[in-house]
């Protein structure tokens, strides 16, 4: 690290090394332990509320998997934290990259395998993806909108439905209707009336829904958990390789913190580049990955194509690193 | 520091809000959809929901502005030795943060409900001009002028300077004369006699007009005192001498007056015998045939005032259609103590509210089912309005007594007085968040939104999305103003190491800021709704309150301990 003393002169802070996988645990366990509470409440409200209260059981069930969803998002936003603190207390390049890949991943794959293991130990039901109608209360299914003065997952009774599509718009009553439940949808079969079928839009569960950038984000967060869930389950090596090609990726793009004069600027340019690489994901794993694997002979490559990809982004910019931006910029530029 | 920082703040926010408004004026432009609204409603779309857009994402321009300002604001500030203590920076700042989010909370509550409304109303109205539309081509090619040109006004009353409509209308309108169907003008109505509302007062009018030989108007306010007070032997004997007064007309009139002093008294014994309507229609038809006789004239009015205890125009409920109002209202209507099992499910199409807490209702259903599904009554009316805690639905025309507009029975049926009327638990304010519209809860404010919650959700409505909004509406002010504080910590931290012009690499990657904000204050807010969810879903609003409150004191700690943590040089 490189410090400023009294007359100004720059000395380097030779235990900051030693203090950096600290913080790193600090802030990684904090940004675990926030997100994971906020997935636990946000899975509770939004799938289970209508049938359960929230409890310590329920808590206790839940809570790994929860741990287990936002680990990715946290190791990443972890590095990020840490590039920040290296930006403004530089040390040697190298000795950083090397600190925040191993404690980067470190607690990558420990944490998915540990989290996964004690997801695995506890008795969580299946999430109910259909959360039920409370009666006495309209809801929209399919484009119209419902009440139900009962509901089993077979059947219905005295379903009312106001369907304004239709030509005179009107209600519709069926003492019984059959119900089911399949793709997350909920049908409902009335006697007199066309079926409806679709995810009940209740509103205390819309109060859970994300608006459509944050929804967007957290889609790309699933689908690279369960991309490694998957990688997880089938081949620890591959895994294990995915993991270091993510954590290599994230730590390489710290350059991005010295690109320029302007660390605001730097930092909302790290940020933007960390919600891409997960866009980027998305876009590899579920788009171009299919694609590959048909082109491609090997399942191994196919299986490992999206990571094979982050590898090779963090590769350039760490070459753009080392050749062209200082490693002190912040600090050097501070005292012009 | 040659500049202090709220001096470079306050010219780049407003920079900020300017800019915002004019990139979502025309994103809004380029949003416009021809099909959905009319095009003359393109600008005010524009404007409407480029307003929107400025409350919906203020949160990040804010944010964004106050953190490349605060950025700026320290460079060169280390390097030229300058600084002014840190409180002193900052104090004056502050200040302006707290007014600037009052006026947050002020367009957050105030504003932005009403431009959502009228954004709705656009919508709304513009799929009634072209239905006013289709219907003034449909008789136009028809033949039947009278009704193009009606459909033709309506639709020029919401689309008023649409070039094709008027030629058309222009085109029809010879046409039309031909067919003599240009409708006649309603009658004015005078409703001076309905002023009185006791028996003594009425007896002083009937007294007054007696002494005036007014025979006509003495035995109606006697026979209104005596309605009121049945004991009142004056009354009864006023009215008696009066009836015999009218009883014949008078000794030197002519066959022509004889005969409307007939007519007049047949209408008038329909009037004091109880059937209004027809009383209103049979002076109506005096009035265009007589009208300078003043007892027609007042006896008009008094039996327009009558019916419209119970009924309604016809072109009242018209000249209405065409107005926003609030769209698609469903709701249960909590049923008489009778039959507690019994539930009573009704919509309205369409509610419009008129100064004084009047309203008209359109395509009105309603619909009442035992425990065990089977259907009591069922009907659907096309015009409704309030009265009261009722819905008057029978819709009579000004001039033509054989339409007549009543609820149309489809399955069972309710005693003859009751079949036009509707008693409805929930008040115009209630009905207003009754609509199944997605965006019924962003048009109301939090004083509405407060008031109304707690009854909701007997008409069907989950109380803990209110409960949710209302919260949500609390927080957004001191979301702004900790993520106002955070943006200078933030800028302050990340101050830029360059004097003078900003380099062009830092310039090309500042739309950046914005965007980055953007996500930020997103997820920010979302952390905000699940904890604000999960707290209402599971202690209530009381706690939900407390809670949310408690956490809001230590952001706001937090915030501006980070700012208080920041160094002047």
């Amino acid at each position: 690290m490189i410090t400023r003393s009294g007359n100004d002169s720059l000395e380097p802070d030779v235990k900051e090394p030693l203090k950096l996988p600290f913080i790193f645990l600090f802030v990684l366990l904090c940004t675990t332990l926030v997100l994971a509470v906020l997935d636990l409440l946000a899975g509770w409200g939004a799938h289970d509320s209508a049938t359960q209260a929230f409890s310590f059981a329920y808590a206790a069930r839940r809570f790994p998997g929860s741990l287990f969803a936002v680990t990715i998002p946290s190791v990443v936003f972890s590095i990020v934290i840490l590039g920040f603190r290296m930006a403004r207390n530089p040390i040697s390049r190298f000795v950083g990259l090397l600190i925040v890949l191993a404690v980067g991943y470190v607690a990558l794959v420990n944490g998915m395998i540990w989290f996964h293991t004690l997801g695995a130990s506890t008795t969580a039901a299946a999430r109910t993806t259909v959360p039920a109608i409370s009666p006495s209360t309209f809801v929209r299914l399919g484009g119209r909108v419902v009440s139900v003065e009962s509901i089993t997952p077979t059947s219905a009774r005295n379903v009312l439905v106001f369907d304004s599509r239709q030509t005179p718009a009107g209600f519709t009553l069926s003492p019984s209707a059959g119900a089911s439940v399949a793709a997350n949808a909920l049908t409902l079969t009335p006697s007199n009336a066309p079926p409806l079928s679709g995810s009940p839009d209740l509103a205390w569960t819309g109060v859970f829904a994300p608006d459509r950038f944050t929804e967007a984000f957290l889609r790309d967060v699933q689908t690279i958990t369960a991309d490694y869930a998957a990688l997880m389950a089938r081949s620890l090596p591959e895994f294990f390789i995915a993991s270091l090609a993510l954590v290599f990726l994230c730590a390489a793009s710290l350059m991005l913190l010295r690109l320029t004069r302007w660390p605001l600027v730097n930092i909302m340019l790290l940020v933007i580049a960390g919600r891409g690489y997960f866009w980027l994901y998305h876009l590899l794993a579920a788009q171009l990955a299919p694609q590959v694997a048909r082109i491609v002979t090997d399942n191994l490559v196919a299986r490992l194509f999206p990571a094979m990809v982050l590898a090779v982004i963090g590769v350039i910019l760490l070459l753009i690193d080392i050749l062209f931006i200082p490693a002190d910029r912040w600090a050097r530029e501070g005292q012009t | 520091m040659n500049r202090s920082l709220l001096g470079r703040i306050m010219p780049l926010l407003l920079g900020f809000y300017a800019l915002a408004l004019v990139v979502f004026f025309i994103y809004a432009l380029a949003l416009f959809s021809a099909t959905t609204y009319l095009p003359s409603m393109r600008w005010s779309f524009a404007m409407y929901r480029a307003f929107s857009l400025f409350i919906e994402y203020l949160l990040p321009v804010q944010t964004a502005a106050i953190a490349m300002a605060a950025s700026l604001a320290g460079r060169g500030a280390a390097a030229a030795g300058q600084s002014q203590p840190w409180n002193r920076i900052i104090s004056s700042t502050l200040v302006v943060f707290l007014l600037l989010t009052a006026v947050y909370a002020a367009l957050y509550e105030g504003f932005a409900p009403g431009v959502q409304k009228r954004l709705l109303d656009m919508r709304y109205q513009s799929q009634l001009a072209r239905t006013f539309l289709d219907q003034a081509k449909g008789a136009g090619a028809a033949g039947d002028y009278r009704t193009a040109i009606d459909a033709l006004d309506r639709y020029l009353s919401i689309d008023t300077n649409n070039a094709d409509a008027i030629s058309l209308r222009l085109a029809y309108e010879p046409r039309a004369a031909r067919q003599g169907a240009e409708a006649a003008k309603p009658p004015v109505v005078n409703t001076a006699l309905s002023g009185a509302q006791n028996a003594e007062a009425f007896m002083v009018q009937a007294r007054a007009s007696a002494d005036k030989n007014d025979w006509f108007t003495a035995h109606f306010f006697a026979q209104k005192a005596a309605a009121l007070d049945p004991r009142r032997n004056d009354a009864l004997a006023l009215a008696a001498k009066a009836w015999d007064q009218i009883g014949s007309a008078p000794a030197n009139a002519d066959a022509k007056t004889a005969a409307q002093f007939a007519e007049k008294k047949a209408a008038y014994q329909k009037l004091v015998g109880g059937d209004a309507l027809g009383a209103y229609y049979d002076f109506l038809a005096l009035a265009a045939r007589y009208p300078k006789d003043a007892d027609i004239a007042t006896y008009l009015g008094v039996a327009s005032a009558e019916v419209q205890r119970s009924s309604f125009f016809l072109d009242d409920a018209k000249r209405l259609e065409a107005l926003p109002g609030t769209q698609s209202i469903v709701f249960f209507n909590p049923g008489p103590g009778d039959q507690p099992t019994a539930r009573e499910a009704v919509s309205i199409g369409k509610m419009v509210e008129l100064p004084g807490g009047d309203a008209y209702f359109f395509a009105i259903e309603a619909i009442r089912y035992d425990a065990a599904g089977a259907i009591q009554w069922h009907f659907s009316a096309p015009y409704g309005r309030r009265d009261g805690n009722t819905i008057l639905m029978r819709c009579i025309d000004r001039n033509d007594p054989t339409v007549r507009l009543v609820p149309t029975y489809s399955k069972g049926s309710r005693p003859e007085a009751d079949q036009a009327l509707l008693t409805i638990a929930p008040t115009v304010g209630e009905l207003r968040a009754l609509s199944t519209n997605r965006e019924s809860l962003s048009v109301m404010g939090l004083p509405e939104l407060w008031g109304n919650h707690a009854r909701l959700a007997a008409f069907g409505v989950p109380e803990q999305a209110l409960t949710v909004d209302i919260v949500m509406k609390i927080v957004m002010p001191f979301v702004f103003l900790v993520l106002s504080l955070l943006a200078v910590s933030l800028g302050w931290a990340f101050r830029a190491r360059f004097v003078g012009r900003i380099p062009l690499p830092s310039l090309v990657l500042t739309p950046l800021i914005p965007i980055v904000c953007a996500l930020l204050s997103l997820l920010y807010l979302h952390a905000h709704r699940i904890l604000v969810g999960f707290t209402v879903l599971s202690f209530g609003l009381t706690t939900a309150l407390v809670v949310v409150g408690a956490l809001e004191l230590v952001l706001l700690a937090i915030a501006l301990v980070l700012l208080a943590g920041q160094r002047a040089k």
